[in-house]
């Protein structure tokens, strides 16, 4: 428990800093708490000042040349929980720790657990305060303001997230070891993950298709519950509402081992809410509630050599889509563009949702076996299945009784993998994956029904040397898949195959207070369905899209680097540094061009777009720059650029996010930071100058927000926390537009914004001091 | 517990979450796709009754594969100086196997369409004069209309079918979106 110390935190608030000299030890032993026997070859890990040790065979460690301050420490140690523990260390201090040792769960902290990561991509773990404080409306919108992150949006209700400029078919979504299988290559998609229900979220950038399938060319984001571990009752509840869209939401989880002498856990959870019409400064954008409704429920059984675990998901949302955007024709978008303020825009609040509104439901049923033979080996096989329904409802001329286009997802996945470590320098990772997917429409056309078969297979091989660590990595898949259309009123059943070759070449070295990680990979992925043979007006986009079925796969070759410092005191402050660097070249990146003549329609004249292979060139950094002053200031800024064109005519892509920068400024309210604090945040969004000249509109010009936050979090008791946090976005209530918002064109974004947050945390567990510490 | 029992308990918990799942119920072993396209306009088609001797032109503008495909079908209007001509306009849907007409369902939904014509250049819009002669009760709808040709003239003339939800209409064209854009050669001679 990392709030056992809350009472010596409070006592170490008294503190103030005295002459930094580095130069004090500390000493300790790690305690089995069950029969008081040492813990040999635990490893603490002194995050902040980059330090870290081994027990020796009787428990017994030290560390030396730390600084005068708060130190935090995490201990890991085979079959036991990972264990946090902070502290003020003033002087020389002894210190004893005492971590719960379970061998039924020795499968759960695994050999690596002192290593946070499976992997050395570039990576970045959302923050637990960030997860805990979720303000936002949706999974897109969480992930905003990480470096490299940009939202794809739709409306201010409907967006998904953008690595380093790409989204859809070339970023992975893993939810709980399931990757997302929804019709992510439309634009106006939101995927269909529950925001309130993750609790470890991490972004990793870069192609990743050795994990993550070959549709992970720019990255993957990671979400799941944090494993579970506590056999008393224990969970959450978390609530939230918003003046803007006058929206609530609650979410409730529930968990624990409720069988006695059974490890067995279970979990419940559920999220509810609801939003009406979002509000720009100057009027209430029509159209855009949103309601939720999703639960998930699961069962894992953990025994030293076995475990299986299965769970099952649902997610429901209704999702309105802003009614000013709905034009019939390019001479109506062109009117709606030129408005400053739209024409049917009024200060009409609702929370009903109208046509044109989108209904999606998705479904998750999963499970998962692992066997542990022996210590260094696992086998796991896992096995899931998913099904998406997504109906769009239009504004259409005719009245229909059902969804004027409706899909139907149906996808069937299993892995099976094994790891094996041969000794403390080498381990392989192997696996194999086998995937059916099929999809119907039922409507108006735009893609067609289709079968597909995917098949593929990886082999892993990690080298550690100390703090270094290499990763090569080669993966082959294949993809078999099928389409049934009509043309001229005769059945097309085209057939293409699809295979490809992805390897990872990487190199890790983490010496505590500076960290670098370099990949060069080689990725592909195949054509999506919308590329190949989409064929009509693309209501959304005010475009006719033509798909092209002879396309080959998509080929990349990217290089991607983070360098890292942390906590470096220099000057007065604890300075952190980081530097993304990342550059890919693309053999056919498959993308709308404009063919330049117009299609006549029975609407009118429409450009048209032709999904072609180009060779693109895509690079970029993410960089921050973070300092402490004292326990209490701290400033953090960041900065994202990327830069993309086509190669060889030098044009830029479209739709690519404009240069960003992010001031914060925070102050804490008590020494340990541990959830009061006041913080100020100033976002510039400069204006996208590199465009490719075929737009409808230009791009809008730079802006920039102001927002606060004030969180406050309490200890209730010794079973409840209660964690608060108040934030003000748009605080000048500017009004602004997104270049990657597609509805840019009718309509100005999100207006001022308030939000509260309340979560209450609890674990009935009995309490057990982790530590005891002796100052020398 | 024995290891028997563990797995049984597994086995049923996963046939409990198996046999809670939706399904697809349109997914036949091959997922051939059916012809069920929502009714959409794909054919215009203008009724055009001179008033003296009652002679009966059509013309139409047709694209039945829809946006995209093959190329629309269009007829050019030609008619004579100084006439009256009756005109209706007639919307089809002929996707499907055999053509539904539409036109009715806009007629009924009146207040919330509005055909509407624009003549261009100005020499022929000089040259006719287009009245509608249907009503929603307060604003026509542009389905039955008069024409009245004067001098000789040549240009375009594009007809456009407005849907103008929730009060918008206000017996111009400029509210809501547009339906139906279609544009005719027109020659009055």
């Amino acid at each position: 428990m990392k709030y056992i110390l809350f009472g010596v935190l409070l006592l170490a608030a008294r503190y103030t800093y005295a002459q930094e000299s580095c130069t004090l030890t500390l000493t300790g032993k790690v305690i089995d708490e069950h029969d008081a026997s040492s813990l040999g070859y635990a490893d603490i890990w002194a995050k902040q000042a980059g330090v870290s040790t081994i027990s020796d065979a009787s428990g017994a460690f030290e560390i030396s040349g730390l600084c005068p301050g708060p130190l935090a420490l995490r201990v890991a140690h085979v079959g036991c929980d990972t264990l946090d523990v902070a502290f003020m260390i003033r002087r020389d201090t002894s210190i004893q720790l005492f971590m719960e040792h379970h061998t039924e769960l020795l499968e759960i902290v695994q050999i690596e657990a002192a290593k946070p990561h499976e992997d050395i991509m570039a990576r970045q773990t959302l923050s637990k305060q960030k997860v805990e404080r979720m303000q936002a409306m949706s999974y897109a919108e969480l992930l905003d303001d990480e470096l490299g992150v940009q939202m794809n949006q739709t409306g201010g209700n409907i967006a998904k997230p953008m690595l380093h400029g790409l989204s859809g078919n070339r970023v992975a979504l893993r939810d709980n070891g399931v990757i997302l299988e929804g019709q992510q290559w439309g634009s106006e998609h939101a995927p269909e993950i529950d925001p309130f229900a993750m609790e470890e979220v991490e972004v990793v950038y870069g192609a990743s298709s050795l994990r993550y399938g070959p549709e992970a060319l720019a990255g993957a984001i990671v979400s799941k519950r944090k494993t579970e571990t506590i056999r008393a009752l224990n969970g959450w509840v978390h609530m939230n509402g918003a003046s803007n869209g006058r929206s609530g939401n609650g979410s409730v989880m529930l968990r624990g081992a409720p069988i006695k002498s059974l490890p067995l856990f279970a979990f419940v959870q559920g999220t509810v809410g609801r939003s009406g019409d979002l509000s720009a400064p100057k009027y209430v954008l029509d159209n855009t509630g949103t309601s939720n409704l999703h639960g998930q429920v699961g069962l894992t059984y953990v025994s030293e050599r076995f475990g299986a675990h299965t769970e099952y998901r649902r997610f429901n949302t209704q999702l309105g889509i802003l009614s000013f955007a709905h034009v019939g024709n390019l001479t109506d978008l062109r009117n709606a563009i030129e408005l400053e303020r739209p024409a049917t825009a009024t200060n009409d609040f609702s929370y009903s949702i109208e046509a044109p509104y989108q209904n999606v439901e998705h479904e998750v049923s999963a499970a998962e076996l692992w066997w542990r033979p022996q210590l260094e080996t696992k086998l796991e096989l896992s096995f899931n299945r998913q099904y998406n329904l997504r109906q769009e409802f239009d504004n259409s001329i005719f009245a229909l009784n059902g969804a004027d286009l409706q899909y139907e997802l149906t996808t069937h996945s299993g892995e099976l993998r094994l790891d094996h470590r041969f000794n403390t320098v080498f381990k392989t990772e192997f696996g194999l994956i086998g995937q059916r997917q099929a999809n119907t429409y039922t409507g108006r056309f735009f893609i067609p029904n289709f079968l597909a078969y995917e098949g593929g297979a990886y082999l892993i091989q990690h080298l550690t040397l100390q703090e270094q660590e290499v990763e090569v990595g080669v993966r082959y898949d294949v993809r078999q898949q099928q389409a049934f259309m009509y043309r001229m009123d005769t059945l097309y059943r085209p057939e293409r195959n699809f295979a490809g070759l992805s390897w990872n070449v990487g190199y890790g070295i983490d010496k505590g207070v500076w960290s670098l990680s370099t990949n060069v990979a080689q990725g592909w992925r195949p054509p999506a369905i919308n590329e190949l043979y989409s064929n009509g007006l693309h209501h959304g986009a005010a475009a006719v899209e033509v798909g092209d079925e002879l396309l080959d796969e998509e080929r990349s070759f990217s290089w991607m680097n983070q360098f890292e410092v942390r906590d470096l005191y220099y000057g007065g402050l604890r300075w952190s540094f980081m530097v993304r660097g990342h550059a890919s070249y693309y053999d056919q990146f498959i993308y709308l061009v404009p063919t330049g003549t117009p299609a006549l329609t029975i609407r009118g004249a429409y450009p048209t777009f032709e999904y072609r292979g180009v060779d693109a060139v895509l690079a970029g950094v993410d960089a921050s720059l973070a300092a402490r002053f004292g326990g209490r200031w701290s400033g953090a800024l960041g900065v994202e650029m990327v830069r993309a064109q086509e190669w060889s005519i030098k044009r830029p892509l479209i739709f690519m996010p404009a240069d960003r920068a992010d001031l914060e400024v925070r102050y804490a309210l008590d020494l340990f930071n541990e959830g009061r604090y006041i913080a100020v945040t100033a976002t510039g969004v400069n204006e996208q100058f590199r465009v490719p000249g075929i737009d409808y509109a230009p791009p809008p010009p730079t802006y920039f927000l102001l927002a606060s936050e004030l969180g406050w979090a309490f200890r209730l008791n010794s079973d409840f926390r209660v964690i608060t946090a108040l934030r003000v976005s748009n605080i000048l209530n500017t009004s602004y537009r997104s270049y990657t918002n597609r509805l840019r064109y009718f309509a100005d974004e999100m207006g001022r914004n308030f939000s509260l947050v309340i979560r209450v945390p609890f674990d009935f567990s009995p309490k057990q001091e982790h530590i005891q510490i002796i100052e020398q | 517990m024995k290891t028997t029992s563990k797995l049984l308990l597994m086995a049923s918990l996963i046939g409990l979450t198996v046999s809670a799942c939706r399904t697809d119920d349109d997914l036949p072993d091959v997922p051939q796709p059916v012809v069920n396209e929502p009714e959409q306009i794909t054919t215009v088609e203008l009724h055009i009754e001179k008033a003296s001797d009652s002679s009966h032109v059509h013309a139409t503008w047709s694209d039945p594969d829809g946006p995209g495909g093959n190329e629309p079908t269009i007829d050019d209007i030609t008619l004579d100086t100084g006439s009256v001509y009756t005109v209706e306009v007639h919307f089809y849907d002929e996707s499907g196997d055999s053509p539904v007409e539409v036109t009715s369902e806009i007629r009924e939904e009146g207040d919330e369409h509005f055909v509407c014509f624009e003549l261009a250049p100005t020499e022929l819009s000089d040259g006719i004069a287009i009245t509608a002669t249907d009503s929603d009760g307060t604003y026509p709808i542009g389905l039955d209309s008069e024409w009245v040709t004067t001098g000789a003239a040549t240009g375009t003339l594009t007809l456009k079918l407005k849907h103008q939800v929730g009060g918008e209409k206000d017996g111009t064209c400029e509210p809501g979106g547009t339906d139906v854009e279609v544009v005719f050669n027109v020659t009055i001679q």
